[in-house]
């Protein structure tokens, strides 16, 4: 038998009924007013207000003689392609945090003057990454953090979980972008910046200046993340090494071979490596040779080798100097 | 409840939740949301600025110094006079995306700018516009990359976007700029356009050189349209039909594209390319940043949709070295 709902039940009910009608035709009238320029935020906004004479934290690294040219921006992941563009996708990729930047200039000269940028990518590690990937050739190493180099124009280091970077105008500032970086380290003390794979390079032969940390898409694999490479002269020839660390034996494994398997799916065949270690795999691919292997949780290889021996004699010290790591531990 | 009461209470929610679905389906939007729907009347298209009996003309110039290798250039393809006629109303489109320095690259070089400028006005040019949307805050941009000054200087008109400058645009068989805010107020009374950019490395699409450069005439999100790169710089080559480029490789940017910010990311590479082919200019910039047409799939679509050619040796370049 039906129960008929009370006057009070009923009431209510309508109630519900129309505030929802009221909610749906207030949607729909915002929706066909949709634009999404309005929802771009403005410059204005991801600019953190400055008021006129205030310090930013910035400007306390200035040397004597310097000023604020403009003031201190500010910017987030959602919108650091504002300022820097395409480029924004390697920072994004490697664990960006948050920017900070601002122009300053000699007090009596307007045109001598420089930027300064401050990224924040969450670590060290994640700071080496894009300092390391996009680190000039021919640059000249600087006495200030581990990861420090300058070039004509411009200061690079990591510092904590801090990638920055002072681009000058023009040449011939540099100790003035030292004193700058200088006050930096000192007023913002941090732990070791040691990564633990990068002594895990054998020496020999090594360009010590070229160890990288490929956060994504490594050698053109998507899958392939946390690549540290370095570069090697065999015999006048030039190739890398890389390494990686993964959660475990099975995860570094599994990487592994799927990294074989998107060689010999892109061309590459493999090729007897003449070694008595069945988990050594060398792939020839575009005449050129890779070689992988892996050991307890290290993913470990030779990237780009012109030859078969020289891709061996790389990938053997590797995988001994790995050996004797272990072994020591 | 009986039986029949609750077959009849399923029946009604039923026919309540397929109107509901209906509804909503009805009131889908499958194409996203535009700029402006309420403007969809007054969408802008670019019109052709190509000069069609100069099509496929190319010179490449070899020398260090940019007045004298455009000046080869131009002359080489025909003169200015031959694109540029009394009264015509000139667009240039700078690349002034970041507030960087003249000496780092990312920029167009404001010598360039100013010269160009300068022999549109004596080729009787009524008007010579210099524009961007940059990246970065606009009046920095032009301030301290030179390019205002340098537009100034020539007597050119220095326009930076504001909010009302933007009219939506959709390309004809795009997919990506559809409804999307273009940098419009500046083409006002032009009839003639010049695309002037750096050659540069870039993250992203490999590079950026004549037909990235149009990127700077949308507004809006577009940072958006950095997932499909490609396919948004072929987009803008079928926006935009320029009367003649002109790609700087005087110097470079070999490395850490688009920004750069080292002057060891650049190389003297001494080279001036002057076309009306920009797909044809574009090829042949990637040679100088070591790569092919090939490595660059925005090259390729763009040729493929008939923009261009990939194969600039095929329009029979003129070469020459000055200094």
């Amino acid at each position: 038998m039906a129960v008929q709902p009370e006057k009070t039940e009923t009431l209510v009910g309508m109630a519900i009924l129309a505030l929802l009608v009221v909610i749906a035709a207030g949607i729909l009238m915002r929706q066909s007013r949709y634009d999404p320029q309005w929802f771009t935020m403005s410059r204005s906004e991801h600019e953190i207000p400055q008021a006129a004479g205030e310090l930013s934290h910035l400007q306390e690294l200035l040397p004597d003689g310097w000023v604020p040219l403009t003031p201190l921006e500010t910017f987030s992941p959602e919108n650091l392609s504002d300022k820097i563009n395409g480029k924004a996708e390697l920072y994004l990729a490697a664990g960006f945090q948050k920017l900070e930047s601002q122009r300053f200039k000699r007090s009596d000269q307007d045109d001598s003057w420089l930027e300064l940028f401050v990224f924040d990518m969450g670590s060290t590690r994640n700071a080496f990454a894009v300092f390391s990937t996009q680190r000039r050739t021919g640059s000249t190493p600087v006495d200030l953090t581990r990861h420090a180099y300058q070039t004509e124009n411009a200061l690079f280091f990591v510092h904590g979980r801090d990638y920055v970077e002072v681009i000058a105008a023009e040449e011939g500032l540099a100790d003035e972008m030292l004193a700058i970086g200088r006050n930096f380290v000192e007023r913002k003390p941090v732990q070791s910046d040691e990564l633990s794979e990068q002594s895990l390079f054998p020496r020999k032969n090594l360009n010590a200046e070229s160890i990288a940390l490929l956060a994504s898409d490594a050698f053109g694999f998507s899958r392939l993340n946390n690549i540290f490479t370095a570069k090697y002269n065999i015999a006048g020839q030039e190739m890398r090494a890389f390494l990686s660390v993964r959660p475990s034996g099975a995860d570094a494994q599994q990487l592994a071979e799927a990294y074989h398997a998107f060689l010999l799916e892109n061309g590459g065949s493999d090729v007897d490596s003449g070694t008595n270690l069945p988990e050594i795999k060398l792939i020839e691919i575009f005449d050129l040779y890779e070689l992988i292997f892996v050991h307890g949780r290290v993913l470990a290889g030779v990237h780009e080798a012109e030859s078969k021996d020289a891709a061996l004699e790389l990938g053997l010290t590797l995988y001994r100097e790995l050996q004797e790591v272990d072994e020591s531990q | 409840m009986n039986r029949r009461e609750f077959l009849s209470r399923t029946l009604r929610a039923g026919v309540l939740a397929a109107a509901a679905g209906s509804l909503s389906y009805w009131l889908y939007d499958g194409r996203g949301p535009g700029p402006d729907s309420t403007a969809q009347g007054n969408l802008v298209v670019l019109p052709d600025f190509s000069v069609p009996e100069l099509s496929g003309r190319m010179s490449v110039i070899t020398g260090a110094d940019r007045i004298r290798t455009v000046d080869m250039g131009l002359k080489a393809v025909g003169g200015i006079e031959a694109f540029i006629r009394k009264g015509d109303g000139v667009l240039i489109k700078v690349n002034a995306a970041f507030a960087s320095p003249p000496i780092l690259g990312a920029t167009t070089n404001p010598q360039l700018v100013s010269h160009v400028a300068t022999l549109c006005r004596k080729a009787g040019a009524s008007s010579v516009v210099v524009t961007d949307n940059p990246i970065n805050d606009p009046q920095s941009c032009f301030t301290l990359s030179g390019i205002g000054d340098a537009a100034r200087s020539a007597g050119a008109r220095l326009m930076l976007p504001t909010g009302s400058s933007f009219a939506p645009t959709t390309v004809p068989h795009g997919k990506l700029i559809r409804d999307w805010p273009l940098l419009h107020a500046p083409f006002q009374g032009v009839n003639k356009v010049i695309g002037i950019a750096p050659v540069k490395d870039h993250h992203r699409s490999g590079a950026s050189m004549i037909m990235k450069n149009w990127y700077g005439l949308l507004g809006g999100q577009r940072n958006i349209f950095h997932q499909n790169i490609n396919d948004i710089i072929l987009e803008l080559a079928m926006m935009v039909k320029p009367t003649l480029v002109i790609l700087d490789g005087t110097t470079s940017m070999m490395t850490n594209g688009p920004t750069g910010g080292s002057l060891s990311d650049l190389k003297q590479t001494r080279c001036m390319i002057v076309s009306t082919d920009q797909v044809a200019a574009d090829a042949c910039g990637a040679s100088l940043l070591g790569k092919r047409a090939a490595d660059l799939p925005f090259i390729l679509k763009a040729q493929n949709a008939g923009l261009g050619t990939a194969d600039y040796e095929s329009l029979n370049p003129a070469r020459e070295a000055v200094g």
